[in-house]
């Protein structure tokens, strides 16, 4: 889109010699910024840019701050430190701070809590398929979506924290040895979603800084070279990368298996958590289909989330030739597929139930529908209609109306994590007990606290360290070139 | 533990003697009205019909002591299991409060301290020594008056003898006016509880549901066994 | 450890330091491990040292410790699930002592964790990291420049090293010692 940026000075040291490559003058037109194709084009490369003012442009977010950043994590702080201020008032006073009762012992935490993990979904995932599929445009990306999974399963391991009754005992869950020779009771469907979060932490914070190594290494030496505060970290985190053939080697197939290990994780990680739900014989809950709906509802907001959060950085740190309308279209296709799935799985769940008109099942819908009715038409209707407008090539590759449609999809999937859990709590098998819920200040206070915690987290991510995939940017440079074929001049990928 | 739902006029004094026995705080209006009433054995008022033709059916709720227990494999720490008197005990000191037992218990019978217990002025002075007062954020029910089984118990074993039929009555059992309630060992062929479980007018409550409860509910027809 | 000199050569283009990785592994006869080249992104491989028998043997290797790490979750996950079940042994909802699928989620779950851990183990030993002392590098390097770095005994092979190095289009070259 902005091809203005792209510098193409004749003595750049090009990372894989490319520079030598005399341009075809179809492609040379191609590439004019002013050209009628260049402007069609919503592929406009890179590759031709000098890798050391590449490096400048993408570590730009991380070396330079302004007063609105500061301005803006201070706003952050402050609606944290509202949202710690009642968490520490609940855990004195005690969880009647909530609204919560019998028998709706679940309720707004847990619904975030699920949407968290939800959201660790994409990155990983995202990362790892297209890591090991080796597609080419996931080159720029793959760090904004690892690092977005970390810090959405921190965000989210906090919530069994905020919710639990007696936090100060939480260690009894721990599989500690201890005097009370008490081990915790592995036949919990909570036992298993504590180590499987904890595994999933554990195992996308190694993918996310596996993968920063060699970008740390950049960061390194242009924090050094400007005696930048930042070189201290960034020495000893780097581990004393130098880019030998050695390290690349093995940090390719170490990479590689990381995917795969993360592959089988991330996907046992969210079944895991809906069989917090449908290991009851909680009607509603108690389903098969939970399973896989989940982790489809997990994938669904996940990449929803990489498309806000990239059209944000994209228009906040004017990187929109690094993380390019390709990669948006690339993924709102995807999203397209995910979005499709989990409106399949819904239908699903819901015919069964409406078929057979079983009354304590379909009790709940009618329950639903009368007391949620526009959130489940938000959340439906969102869903439909966003796979109905991303069918279009001109509003995917439009930021504004994709940055709308993610957003509502993430809001259709907050409510549907919220409907799974009170309108089945609130409607039990013994009718005498049927109730109503709407969380308290206490929880929304913590709920947006969170929201406020990831993004703060994210920022300082931000200005910490590199959010552009450099290392992998420069290899799809160097595995690809251009090929003539008959009149066109096309992009080649040399498969590694 | 059977209840004879064709005796209970629904006083309600089950429910008091269990709060007085078991050291449960009342909650006052406030938490009441935010539907966290902590009643062990509460009394689910039913209306069948419409007016005139109005008729009001009571069912004496407690934990159902069941069998295979949903509430018991889901807690992660081990603070509610089967003991080997086919009890479903809740273990105050190991539970977190995750809730989950709550969820998973078909007839919410379960109930959880969102505050601190508050025992206001004479309250104090007729707590039970028998029974733990909970702090909050733990998870509580019914015991069906562990504290008077294991009293029970050891009257029989200072005599020498075992548990006769009628030796143990919980709370609720002892105050029912109409005798609805009777408590007793259902392994037991001759006690009263075991002919009454197994007379034909026993049911279990949500019994497709598996779990097995050890309180039988006798509704409808005319044999009575005494 | 016995004394060695290093000499390391920028280039700024690809094809000349293809070009150039041979010649100097031969005028020296340098054995694997004695070269390397220093890199800003992951080339594929064979394309800049051709002779790669020592990289494939590590790499052979490199999946040592994530299995043997994956066996010992395996057997901590089984233990866990399996063997504090066994040591409790508290009746919870009729389930039995030793329940399969329990088991095997957690242990699914550990072998994954200590398989993850051994990638990194194997990452770091037989990539040489961490290793934060000082060695030979530039910092051109992450800005696209190619290093050649060799290791040699003596002070003259280093001396006509780095000549040879410059002569074969290095636009840079810098001595260092006991610094591979």
């Amino acid at each position: 889109m902005s091809s203005n940026n792209v510098k193409r000075s004749s003595d750049a040291v090009t990372a894989g010699g490319h520079g030598d490559i005399s341009l075809l003058p179809e492609l040379e037109a191609f590439r004019d910024p002013k050209s009628k194709a260049a402007r069609a084009s919503y592929d406009d490369a890179d590759i031709y840019r000098d890798e050391k003012s590449f490096n400048e442009h993408t570590l730009a977010p991380m070396f330079t701050t302004s007063r609105a950043y500061f301005v803006f994590v201070i706003a952050l702080g402050i609606v944290i430190a509202n949202g710690f201020a009642w968490f520490v008032a609940q855990t004195f006073l005690g969880m009647g701070q909530t609204n919560m009762h019998e028998p709706l012992f679940w309720g707004a935490y847990i619904a975030t809590f699920v949407f968290w993990v939800g959201m660790s979904h994409s990155g990983t995932i995202v990362s790892s398929i297209l890591r090991l599929s080796q597609a080419n445009w996931r080159r720029p990306i793959l760090r904004a979506a690892e690092a977005m999974t970390a810090f959405s399963l921190l965000v989210a391991g906090m919530f069994p924290l905020v919710h639990v009754g007696r936090l100060w005992r939480v260690y009894y869950m721990f599989p500690l040895p201890n005097q009370r020779e008490l081990w915790p009771n592995f036949k919990s469907p909570l036992m298993w979603d504590m180590m499987a979060i904890g595994i999933y932490l554990t195992g996308s914070m190694t993918f996310l800084f596996i993968g920063l190594l060699p970008d740390l290494a950049v960061a390194r030496d242009k924090a050094i070279r400007e005696n930048n505060w930042r070189r201290h970290y960034l020495s000893f985190l780097s581990l004393g990368w130098r880019g030998s053939h050695r390290e690349w080697s093995v940090y390719n197939k170490a990479s590689m298996f990381l995917a795969v290990a993360i592959l089988c994780i991330a996907p046992s990680v969210h079944t895991i958590v809906s069989w917090d739900f449908a290991m009851t014989m909680t009607p509603g809950w108690h389903t098969t289909i939970f399973g896989p709906y989940f982790v489809v509802g997990a994938i669904y907001s996940g990449i929803a989330a990489v498309i806000t959060l990239m059209i944000s950085l994209r228009w906040i740190f004017k990187l929109d030739d690094v993380i390019r309308t390709l990669h948006i279209d690339c993924l709102a296709k995807l999203l397209i597929v995910i979005a499709i799935i989990w409106t399949y799985f819904y239908f699903c769940e819901f015919n069964v139930v409406w078929y057979s008109q079983k009354p304590e099942e379909w009790g709940i819908w009618e329950w639903q529908a009368e007391r949620f009715g526009s959130f489940l038409w938000i959340m439906v209707g969102g869903s439909v209609l966003s796979i109905f407008l991303m069918s279009w090539r001109k509003i995917r590759t439009n930021m504004v109306a994709m940055f709308f449609i993610t957003l509502l999809v993430n809001v259709g999937m907050f409510i549907e994590r919220y409907l799974i859990v009170v309108p089945i709590l609130s409607h039990r098998d013994s009718a005498y007990m049927w109730t109503d819920y709407v969380p308290s200040v206490t929880e929304l206070s913590i709920i947006v606290g969170s929201f406020a915690y990831f993004v703060l987290l994210y920022a300082l991510f931000l200005k910490l360290f590199p959010i552009v995939t450099m290392a992998d940017v420069k290899e799809g440079v160097i595995v690809s070139g251009d090929v003539k074929l008959g009149r066109h001049a096309v992009r080649m990928q040399v498969k590694e | 533990m059977t209840v004879d739902l064709d005796r209970c006029d629904g006083c309600g004094a089950c429910v008091v003697a269990c709060q007085a026995e078991n050291n449960i705080p009342s909650l006052g209006v406030e938490q009441t009205q935010e539907g966290r009433n902590m009643l062990w054995l509460r009394i689910e008022r039913y209306i069948e019909g419409s007016y005139p033709d109005v008729k009001v059916r009571f069912l004496p709720m407690m934990c159902q002591h069941c069998d295979t227990a949903p509430c018991e494999s889901v807690c992660p720490v081990y603070a509610t299991y089967q003991n080997n008197e086919g009890l479903n005990v809740q273990v105050y000191n190991r539970c977190v409060g995750t809730r989950f037992c709550g969820n998973n218990c078909p007839y919410s019978v379960r109930y959880f301290n969102w505050y601190d217990p508050d025992f206001e002025g004479k309250e104090k002075n007729q707590l039970n020594p028998d029974v733990s007062l909970r702090e909050k954020g733990i998870m509580e029910k019914c015991t069906f008056c562990m504290q008077r089984i294991r009293r029970g118990k050891d009257n029989a074993a200072d005599e020498g003898r075992e548990v006769h039929d009628g030796d143990i009555k919980p709370a609720c059992v002892q105050t029912c006016p109409t005798g609805a309630l009777e408590f007793g060992n259902i392994n037991d062929h001759h006690s009263r509880v075991s002919k009454l479980a197994h007379s034909g007018r026993a049911i279990s409550l949500f019994e497709e549901k598996g779990t097995h409860p050890s309180v039988k509910y006798l509704k409808g027809g005319t044999a009575d066994v005494f | 450890m016995n004394n060695h000199y290093t000499v390391l050569g920028l280039y700024k283009k690809m094809e000349t330091t293809v070009n150039a990785t041979p010649q100097i592994r031969e005028a020296f006869n340098l054995k694997d491990g004695e070269i390397e080249v220093l890199t800003s992104a992951a080339y594929p491989d064979e394309i800049l040292i051709e002779d790669k028998t020592l990289m494939y043997q590590v790499n052979k290797r490199q999946f040592l410790f994530p299995f043997l790490l994956g066996i010992v979750g395996l057997a901590i996950g089984i233990l866990l699930a399996g063997g504090t079940g066994w040591i409790m042994n508290l009746d919870v909802g009729g389930k039995p002592p030793f329940a399969l699928p329990p088991t095997g989620i957690i242990t699914y779950e550990f072998t994954l964790l200590f398989a993850v851990i051994g990638s990194v183990i194997s990452l770091l030993i037989y990539g040489g990291l961490p290793n934060w002392t000082e060695r030979a590098y530039d910092p051109d390097i992450t800005d696209g420049s190619l290093g050649i770095l060799i290791k040699v005994n003596s002070n003259e092979e280093q001396n006509k090293a780095a000549d040879m190095m410059a002569n074969l289009g290095a636009y840079k070259v810098k001595k260092g010692k006991n610094d591979f």
